[in-house]
């Protein structure tokens, strides 16, 4: 059996189970709050795992190992930093965030300030930013799939798109969940098993398989920092984007509105974090063996922007190219990586449609029913979908996923993390403030992106700035103080209702005051629109 | 577009949500401030003290690889501790408190 048979087996053999346990959780969507947050059902345990699924996406397995291979140390910068970030979403958001939320974060910012224009303005930055993700995702899709079964890069993603689409049409938020419980249980079990193999390689000798892979190789030092981001100051924005971007990415955080209450929510980000962590020194630890097993198809490797080195290490463990062994353990591993994928864009584009759907159509026009917003949302699916396999196909497939990921967390950081840490902390901030800081922050990201060294189609960018969050981020901020200060002070007393409400959630206000909340039914924040 | 809120705000939920903040507060604090300090040093390392990091230790590794190491741990311990002081110091509270107006 050929490695392009196996993987394409395996591949079919997934999404057909997935699909199956998608359908069967899908039935039992019958709300909008079913769709975009599964009804607030979902346990901690199982919240943790879909977290992991879409905070890990292709980027992780393929991305950061390719630069661990490619760069060294640098790689590493790509794992630490968003695992920290964790730590204020844990002390700061979450528990917050639940207690005040619906379904989307938009929601949570648009609690205190009742505001169509800060609506419309979040649904687009939501837009962009689950955009650029949906499309580093993309890429991994197309490189991959192309190299399992030959076929073209574009076909490739024409195929992972329709997929995808299927995926959240069929199952809402209960699907995705699904899909990516299991994705990440996978993902989880192929790190495992890849650490096993290399360990089995090197006879148990890890200091030997360390020493060759950090050996210093065609004028670069793996060992060093420096070798991928040259400048401390690109260094500096990429620490900054995946410090705050977390905290804004907006499919990340409407995972805390499909559990039960603040409590639940506080637990999966612990069981989350604990996951996240074993994850990364497994990744760090597969980069470290990819850099001593492949050092010689450096060249090879590189020209898919180092998305390949995962699957070329499976096939070498396994046995090396031609052999059964590696035949298996290639399709193995770039079936699950295909899967994976695939679950992280079908979560992505749930939280995509929210934003079209919720904040931006039922504005202009109320939905009626509820199976009529659900419509609407499979629709949109299929439209975002659509557009988005057109924008992949006309990049190419020559961007690093972990890069492109990386854009995205620095917008999230730039647009919606400024807004939303005002919106819980300052009294005097205003709707005029949010509005500004989401618009000046968005603006001024995706403008240094468009005009920066990743994107830049030509040799000589005008910015040399790799991420744009240095410089995006205080002009977002800049944005929510000045939008505040220009404009006229906003009632004090939303503001505490907001405070007492993110601290105490619906539930327990309901118990302390004796008050009976209007549509409570076992999910607090049910009744806040 | 959002309703006004469904509940009236009352001296109750106004002392326990501040109880919750000043408890919250300080477990912020606590464990915040040091994972704050923690996250600047490593951050001004990588950026700009790139030669401290390479000093070598031994095994073959440098002084970055084992920095890298803690800080990957990092987020793990104070979740987990964080997660142990809100059950102890929050949620203890917010049930006595619900415990004691289903009482009334």
């Amino acid at each position: 059996m050929s490695a392009r048979t196996a993987a394409l087996v395996l591949f079919t053999v997934l999404v057909v189970v997935s699909m199956t346990l998608t359908w069967l959780a899908g039935r039992r969507t019958r709300t909008a709050g079913d769709f975009w947050a599964a009804g607030g059902a979902i346990s901690p345990a199982r919240n943790a795992v879909a977290t992991l699924g879409d905070f890990m996406s292709g980027s992780a397995l393929l991305g950061v190992i390719g630069l661990m291979f490619l760069y060294g140390y640098d790689a590493l910068f790509y794992l630490t930093i968003p695992l920290l970030a964790w730590i204020p979403v844990m002390l700061l958001i979450a528990e917050r965030l639940r207690n005040l939320g619906q379904y989307t974060l938009t929601d949570v910012l648009v609690r205190r300030f009742r505001s169509r224009s800060l609506r419309s303005v979040l649904a687009i930055s939501t837009l962009v930013i689950s955009g650029i993700y949906l499309l580093a995702q993309m890429v991994v899709i197309g490189n991959l799939f192309a190299l399992l079964s030959g076929i073209d890069y574009t076909v490739a993603i024409v195929l992972a798109g329709v997929i995808m689409v299927l995926y959240v049409a069929i199952g809402g938020m209960h699907g995705a969940t699904v899909i990516q419980s299991v994705k990440a249980v996978l993902l989880l079990a192929v790190l495992a098993g890849m650490t096993v193999l290399l360990v089995i390689k090197f006879g148990g000798d890890i200091g030997g398989m360390v020493a060759k892979a950090v050996a210093p190789a065609g004028g670069t030092d793996p060992l060093q920092p420096g070798n991928l981001l040259k400048d401390p100051w690109n260094m500096l924005s990429v620490g900054l984007a995946a410090t705050f971007g977390v905290a804004g990415l907006p499919h990340l955080m409407m995972r805390f509105f499909t559990v039960r209450d603040a409590v639940h929510a506080r637990r999966s980000v612990t069981m989350t974090v604990a996951m996240i962590t074993v994850a990364s020194i497994l990744i760090a630890f597969i980069g470290l063996g990819a850099s001593a097993l492949l050092r010689p198809e450096t060249r090879e490797l590189a020209a898919s922007g180092g998305n390949l080195v995962t699957p070329r290490l499976a096939e070498v463990l396994g046995g090396g190219s031609g052999t059964f062994g590696g035949a298996v353990t290639l399709g193995i591993v770039s079936a699950i990586a295909f899967a994976t994928v695939v679950a992280v864009v079908s979560g992505l584009l749930v939280n995509a449609s929210s934003a079209v759907v919720r904040d931006l159509w039922n504005q202009f026009d109320r939905p009626g029913p509820p199976d009529r917003e659900v419509a609407r949302g499979r629709l949109t699916s299929v439209v975002i979908g659509a557009v988005v396999v057109v924008i992949a196909a006309v990049l190419g497939p020559r961007y690093n996923a972990a890069v492109l990921v990386t854009l995205a967390f620095g917008i999230a950081a730039s647009a919606n993390f400024p807004v939303l840490l005002f919106a819980l902390t300052w009294r005097r901030f205003t709707t005029s403030g949010a509005v500004t800081g989401v618009l000046s922050g968005l603006g001024a990201s995706v403008m240094l992106m468009i005009l920066g060294p990743t994107l830049w189609p030509g040799a000589d960018p005008p910015v040399n700035l790799a991420d744009p969050t240095l410089i995006a981020l205080p002009v977002g901020v800049l944005g929510c103080v000045i939008g505040t200060l220009l404009s006229r002070r906003s009632a004090r007393e939303e503001f505490d209702e907001v405070q007492i409400e993110s601290e105490l959630g619906r539930a327990t206000i309901a118990n302390v005051t004796g008050e009976r909340i209007a549509g409570e039914s076992g999910t607090p924040n049910t009744a806040a629109n | 577009m959002a309703a006004r809120s469904p509940y009236p705000v009352d001296a109750n939920a106004l002392r326990l949500a501040g109880e919750l903040r000043k408890r919250r507060r300080y477990l912020v604090a606590k464990l915040g401030l040091p994972s704050l300090a923690c996250y600047l040093a490593y951050l001004s390392l990588v950026t700009f003290g790139q030669s401290f990091l390479r000093i070598g230790v031994p095994g073959g590794l440098s002084v970055g690889w084992v920095l890298t190491a803690v800080m990957l741990l990092l987020p793990l311990v104070v979740c987990a501790l964080f997660a142990r002081g809100a059950r102890r110091s929050l949620d203890r509270l917010r049930e006595s408190e619900a415990g004691e107006a289903s009482g009334r």
